[in-house]
């Protein structure tokens, strides 16, 4: 017990958290130089081409220190992206200490900022570390000010290193032995109760979870009871990742390591719950994590309606170890059956997208995204509609909410102005701006409406910023906002999925491009339609699919009238025809078109 | 007041695009027809008719010769209360017009010539099967110009099988340079029983559909600018020539309608003699449109034809007065949702068609029928 040491690596988006991970690896001997694939934490595809971590992983490695003695070292990993907050809140919880990793050029930054709060939440041990110091913008003295005077560390403490170039790796592996204090010992008579930070499904062995024991033991043919599912399992096999799964006998109280006990249904085996013995098993379980909520929703619906049971699956396997990950049925007149989900945020909901294509192969179709507004209504309860079409109607509420994030922009300073603009369009509210040191660098903060950052606003920071602004966000809260729900009438019928809520600033505007989307996509029929957009019954922008020539203009003159009235009444019978089939039919791709309606397109 | 038409059936050539009844001429029939037809304007002699307008339309009345003209004027004269400025028309087609024909028309008393151009390009009028050629529309406007008839109209057909935006606007700068009084301005419809309706495919009908709007909205925007005013949804007029005949009918006003085929309304009841020739001449036997005589349809008809009238629109006073029951009592509803859809506008006493509206104005107009 005295031997182990679980930690974690806590570093910003490209900071250097995987290097750094892979270097230890290879330090400790735990993989041998020419099998390292670059990166190796970051098992999933996806995470290596993205530069990021998204799913969390551990590894189990045996390293001899300079005192002599030989530990295990338990290294956790966490995603960097505060989309994936809950995550990292999960594997600290199996740690007691924290690698923080800081640029030695750019600094600390806010997401660095929130996962140390976790970190320092759980009171782990944190172990500063200076990374990329061989680079020709590095500031390592600056960065120490940073330590001392953001987050209130020792700037002595820090250690400087290049986990590229492979320096101050001893050094950082040496900090974790020395500093990082061992599990809590003489729990190992205890009943057990193990915590899972993660689980994931493999279609050979069924769900195989990923526990950190905390008290008892965990053996192969043991009978156990997950503690909120009430499920009875029996252990197939025990074992710790090296990073390669190697079966163990047993798992002790401090211990990282896996547990297969057969289970094909992934409800059996929650995130977040405890595992003990059954019969005989602890009285509490562990405090499980603080449940994250969605911020961002969209429908996702297959392509193929015959793939809805298995985009459930999917769903449910990967909601198996992503918790925050949301879902239910949700069905669209255009688009068919498919669900609508919850996430983080939009790297998350990226990612989630991803995966399902990937992983799965699924052929999905997203809607635009959206946010959960939090409606106080007349008499006086508290609603939280995630889908525009759920709005009530404008006289049964006092006020409307939406979620407002801190947004942190990075920009070289010939851009501000740039920056400042989208900021104006996007509503929003300025809080602070800071130069860099050598002037060349802005610090902008704002407040803004979740819902604007959703469309284009990465793009156009990109775009008019040449690439060069970085930009972050956290949620601060629930706002009160003049909000409007926009419906869009076809031929006099309102269209749910075609509902948004914006702000009314911009619904005349939206109205009107949504409207002259929708007229460029319909096809033309033997009857015109009227296209309209409306707030509550006021219609504030409208368009014609003009009609094929059939109904076009004729002469008509003293013969022709009793004629025409008859051609006429002919026409009528067979619009009532249509009305009784139905109303008109969208296509779906002009509905895809304004889903995903960009501005400025 | 009212409106007298006199149908003409014969042609010497049917054209391709034509569903009108109309006979092969020949003179022996033609001097059979004018006897009928003079018996038959007798037979509803009246003091008190009193006459702002007479239309002679066909078929071919330039075939009508000049005695023709005289006998069947002076008995309209003779038999009704024909106004001091009433509107005289004839329909006439450019080879049939002479400079002597021209006089004797205009000495007969007819102060209005309404021509069918329909296309300034040869080739065009080669497809729609018209004998005239480009040449015969300059000689006969000159020839009736000269005669001293000064309300001269035009009628040009529009979105022909294969004809450009280019072609059409080419056809509009020929027209205004005519300077004349009117315009009227046909969609080509492509009917089953005519010609066209016979050799066309689906297919290509369905081609000619997609440019029609637009040619439509072309025509609206150029003749505006040079000074017609758009007042009826086929129909542009110098301000102050709208033609008094055909307002007849878009007002809701009653007409005599004489000859095979005519069609008469006497203010309630809509009728049609019999386009057999042979059963109009033996007793005149028409038929009745029994609907017309229901009240939902009359209101329906008077809505629909006002709104034709682009300016004037549907006034909500006269409607009231004329079926003792307030406009938007019967169609309240559907004015509003059709205003809404920005088809119809507002004008507090008066109801028009939007611009956009014009051009699929069927499909408003039978909102307005009974289910």
């Amino acid at each position: 017990m005295e031997q182990i040491r679980n930690f974690s690596i806590i570093a910003h988006i490209d900071h250097g958290k995987s290097t750094l991970a892979d270097r230890i690896l290879e330090f400790t001997g735990a993989v041998q130089d020419r099998d390292m694939q670059e990166q190796l934490l970051d098992s999933m595809d996806l995470e290596r081409e993205r530069g990021i971590t998204i799913k969390l992983q551990a590894v189990n490695m045996s390293y001899t220190a300079k005192d002599g003695n030989t530990y295990q070292l338990n290294l956790i990993d966490t995603p960097g992206h505060v989309d994936f907050n809950y995550e990292v809140s999960r594997s600290l919880a199996a740690c007691e200490g924290a690698i923080l990793v800081i640029d030695a050029a750019q600094g600390i930054e806010a997401q660095t900022l929130a996962n140390l709060y976790l970190a320092l939440e759980q009171d782990l041990t944190i172990i500063p570390v200076i990374n990329k110091i061989d680079l020709p913008g590095a500031d390592p003295e600056r960065i120490k000010e940073q330590i001392a005077d953001e987050i209130g560390l020792d700037p002595d403490d820090a250690i400087e290193i290049s986990a590229k170039m492979g320096i101050g790796i001893e050094e950082v592996v040496e900090a974790v032995v020395k500093r990082v204090p061992p599990p809590t010992s003489g729990l190992e008579d205890k009943p057990l109760r193990a915590l899972i930070f993660d689980s994931h499904y493999d279609s050979y062995r069924g769900v195989i979870a990923y526990v950190r024991v905390v008290e008892g033991k965990i053996e192969s043919k043991q009978k156990i009871q997950m503690m909120a599912s009430k499920e009875r399992l029996e252990i197939d096999e025990v074992g710790v990742f090296t990073p390669l799964m190697k079966i163990k006998q047993s798992l002790k109280p401090g211990e990282v390591g896996y547990v297969i006990t057969g289970a094909k249904d992934i409800n059996h085996v929650r995130v977040g719950d405890t595992m003990t013995y059954f019969p005989n098993g602890a009285e509490k379980p562990l405090p499980g994590y603080q449940k994250v909520t969605p911020m961002v929703f969209c429908g996702l619906y297959p392509t193929q309606g015959a793939d809805y049971d298995f985009l459930r699956d999917a769903l449910e396997k990967l909601q198996l170890n992503d918790a925050s990950l949301t879902f239910e049925p949700e069905n669209s007149v255009a688009l068919g059956f498919g669900f609508r989900c919850g996430f983080l945020g939009l790297l998350h909901m990226e990612i989630i997208q991803e995966r399902l294509e990937r992983e799965y192969e699924l052929d999905l179709i997203a809607t635009a995204p959206g946010v959960a507004y939090k409606v106080l209504m007349a008499d006086g309860q508290t609603l939280m509609i995630e889908n525009p079409s759920g709005m009530p109607e404008a006289k049964k509420r006092q006020h409307i909410e939406e979620p407002y994030v801190l947004a942190t922009i990075f920009t070289p300073d010939e851009y501000i102005g740039n920056v400042m603009e989208i900021a104006r369009e996007k509503r929003a509210i300025y809080k602070d701006m800071v130069y860099s040191n050598d002037g060349r660098r802005v610090k902008l903060v704002y407040e803004i409406p979740l819902a604007e950052i959703l469309y284009d606003f990465f793009d156009q920071l990109k775009s008019k910023t040449r690439g060069y602004a970085t930009f972050d966000y956290e949620f601060i809260g629930y706002r009160k906002s003049e909000l409007v729900k926009l419906d869009i009438l076809v031929n006099g019928e309102s269209v749910d999925a075609l509902s948004t809520i914006l702000h009314e600033d911009n619904a005349y505007y939206k109205g009107r491009q949504l409207v002259q989307k929708l007229r460029s996509l319909l096809p033309r029929k033997q009857f015109s339609i009227p296209i309209q957009a409306a707030i509550g019954n006021k219609i504030v922008a409208r368009e014609t699919v003009a009609a094929l020539r059939k109904n076009v203009l004729s002469k008509c003159y003293g013969g022709d009238i009793s004629r025409k009235r008859k051609l006429l009444e002919r026409q009528r019978e067979g619009k009532k025809r249509m009305k009784q089939v139905g109303n008109v039919e969208i296509p779906q791709d002009a509905f895809l078109a304004v889903l995903s309606l960009d501005d400025g397109k | 007041m009212s409106g007298i038409y006199i149908h003409v059936p014969f042609c010497k050539h049917k054209c391709h695009y034509c569903t009108f009844y109309s006979l092969p001429y020949i003179r022996e029939d033609m001097e059979y027809y004018i006897s009928k037809i003079l018996t038959e304007i007798e037979l509803h002699q009246s003091d008190d008719a009193r006459i702002e307008s007479v239309y002679f339309g066909g078929g071919t009345p330039s075939l009508l010769s000049n005695e023709d003209f005289s006998k069947l004027i002076s008995k309209i004269k003779g038999s009704f209360v024909v106004l001091e400025d009433a509107e005289i028309t004839i329909e006439v087609n450019p080879e049939s017009v002479t400079k002597e024909k021209a006089l004797a028309w205009r000495q007969a008393g007819i102060n209005r010539v309404s021509i069918g151009i329909q296309s300034f390009m040869q080739e065009e009028l080669g497809k729609l099967g018209r004998v005239h050629d480009v040449s015969d529309i300059y000689q006969a406007i000159f020839d009736i110009k000269n005669a001293g008839i000064s309300n001269i109209s035009g009628d040009l057909i529009c979105g022909l099988p294969k004809q450009t935006k280019e072609d059409w606007q080419a056809n509009l700068e020929k027209i205004i340079k005519l300077d004349l009084e009117h315009i009227s301005i046909y969609p080509l419809q492509i009917e089953e029983n005519s010609e066209f309706g016979r050799s066309l495919d689906q297919e290509t009908i369905d081609k000619l559909d997609d440019n029609m709007i637009e040619l439509m909205q072309i025509t609206h925007t150029y003749l505006e600018n040079n000074g017609y005013l758009h007042y009826e949804i086929a129909n542009y007029a110098k301000a102050g020539f709208e033609s008094k005949h055909n307002l007849i009918y878009w007002k809701y006003k009653p007409y005599y309608g004489f000859g095979p085929a005519a069609a008469s309304f006497d203010g309630k009841v809509r009728m049609q003699n019999s386009s057999s020739f042979a059963k109009w001449a033996n007793g005149f036997s028409k038929e009745i449109d029994l609907a017309s005589k229901d009240k939902k349809i009359q209101m329906a008809e008077y809505t629909f034809l006002a709104l034709r009238l682009l300016r004037r629109g549907l006034v909500k006073s006269s409607f009231e007065s004329k079926f003792g029951i307030s406009f938007d009592s019967v169609y309240g509803k559907l004015i509003e949702e059709l205003i809404s859809y920005g088809w119809i506008i507002d004008l507090e006493d008066l109801y028009i068609l939007s611009e956009e509206a014009m051009y699929f104005a069927n499909q408003i107009f039978a909102e307005f029928l009974p289910d």
